[in-house]
């Protein structure tokens, strides 16, 4: 019993209809070529050093900008809606990071994303779009808190991007931008771990240990922890 | 078609920057709008919907590796899901029962003084509106996306029997809810 019923709009018109026209709207061409944009742009990691969000008690972040202003879905349930990684018949457990080998330069950042967790990822918002099709008016207030977003999103792929490529320095910079930006930002604990990552690349092991106990003590069940540890850990082998 | 190599991966590494790239567009190009047509049928609005696609397929190019070639649309569509779940669960914390869902249709807006077509869609909406959430999304996949039922498990995850029995108690509820609503404008007619 895998095929399925009938599809009811093979037997139903009037439902046939109402498909058919909820086929006829779409994407404005502005948003389409803003995916394509972002396709353009995007870093292109090497699979290797990937870095895959954690799951489960992750303090996940999705802002989604909405007509009745920005939501920032900030996920800490113990749900874990993994992603679909692939049609395998078994999806890989998403909450078991791979243990680094302590002999290892440096551990690889191996962090499995969860869906809940979006990041809008343009930093610009499209010019006045003239061939949109329908389109709700937003809120100026949504688009001001969408932008700032944006901006922090910008701030933690400049930082993750910067430590991909071996660039401690700019990564740290990065890091003490986003700060000075946002002090109370959504991304703090990720932006912790990228700089204590940082640190360690850079070969300063004692700072990076001591940024790692800070914030294991400050956040012991952060979907962080085990990676945190993990750095702490082969900091102390320096 | 590729198949999953055993560390999991899709054989893509070997490609060039620009090939990758391409892949990339390529997903964009062959996805992108029926995964926006998605997120509407799954009851939100455009500028939401627009947010939400750009947010998913920037996910989705950072796990491009991972992706089994052929099996895209799983992968997006179980991301969609997601979002929308999560979405729809935050707003049940955050916004009163009374206040507008999803779809802001124009508090002016009466179906007669919209264009046929978006009457139309409306109508559908509004039947998908009243669908307990987990049923809908099967359905959605299955009718109006014409997804297949493994498709479907695979991009829930979620067993075959799972799919089956959400997919079965979504059909009776849409079509009674169908029924309801032709009913009614039988009779508002007939006055």
């Amino acid at each position: 019993m895998t095929t399925g019923p009938r599809r009811l709009v093979h037997d139903d018109a009037d439902l046939a209809s109402m498909l058919a026209a909820a086929d006829n709207e779409g994407p404005s061409e502005a948003e389409f070529e803003r995916a394509l944009s972002l396709a353009d742009r995007v870093p292109l990691t090497a699979p290797s050093t990937i870095w895959r969000w954690l799951g489960p008690t992750l303090a996940g972040i999705a802002v989604m900008g909405t007509t009745l202003g920005v939501v920032v879905m900030r996920t800490s349930t113990s749900a874990n809606i993994p992603m679909p990684v692939e049609a395998a018949a078994t999806p890989r457990p998403p909450s078991a990071p791979r243990v680094e080998a302590a002999a290892a330069p440096m551990p690889p950042a191996v962090m499995t994303v969860s869906v809940d967790e979006l990041a809008t990822v343009t930093t610009t918002r499209p010019s006045a779009d003239t061939s949109a099709r329908r389109r709700d008016t937003a809120a100026p207030k949504a688009s001001a808190a969408h932008s700032t977003f944006a901006e922090e999103v910008a701030l933690v792929a400049a930082a993750r991007s910067a430590l991909e490529r071996g660039d401690a320095v700019a990564c740290k910079r990065t890091v003490e931008q986003y700060h000075e930006r946002f002090r109370a930002g959504t991304f703090a604990q990720e932006l912790e771990v990228i700089r204590i990552e940082a640190l360690l690349m850079n070969g300063e092991g004692s700072r990076a240990q001591a940024a790692a106990e800070r914030f294991l003590a400050a956040n012991e069940r952060s979907p962080y922890a085990d990676r945190v540890r993990s750095l702490a850990e082969h900091a102390s082998h320096r | 078609m590729e198949k999953p190599l055993r560390d999991g991966t899709s054989g893509r590494e070997g490609a060039s920057d620009s090939e990758r790239r391409e892949q990339l567009r390529n997903l964009v190009r062959e996805h992108f709008a029926s995964v926006w047509r998605f997120l509407r049928r799954l009851g939100f609005e455009h500028d939401v919907v627009d947010d939400a696609a750009q947010d998913l397929f920037f996910v989705a190019f950072r796990r491009i590796d991972e992706m089994v070639p052929g099996r895209e649309r799983a992968f997006l569509y179980g991301a969609a899901a997601r979002i929308a779940l999560e979405l729809k669960r935050k707003r049940s914390r955050e916004i009163p029962d009374e206040s507008i869902g999803e779809r802001a249709v124009a508090s002016t807006a009466t179906p007669e003084t919209l264009l046929d077509e978006e009457r139309t869609r409306e109508r559908l909406y509004r039947l998908l509106d009243e669908l307990d959430e987990r049923f809908r999304v099967v359905f959605v996949m299955y009718e109006l996306e014409a997804m297949t039922m493994q498709e479907i498990s695979d991009a829930l995850q979620i067993p075959m029997g799972t799919v089956s029995s959400r997919l079965r108690s979504a059909r009776e509820d849409f079509k009674a809810r169908l029924e309801r609503q032709r009913a009614r404008t039988r009779r508002e007619v007939g006055q």
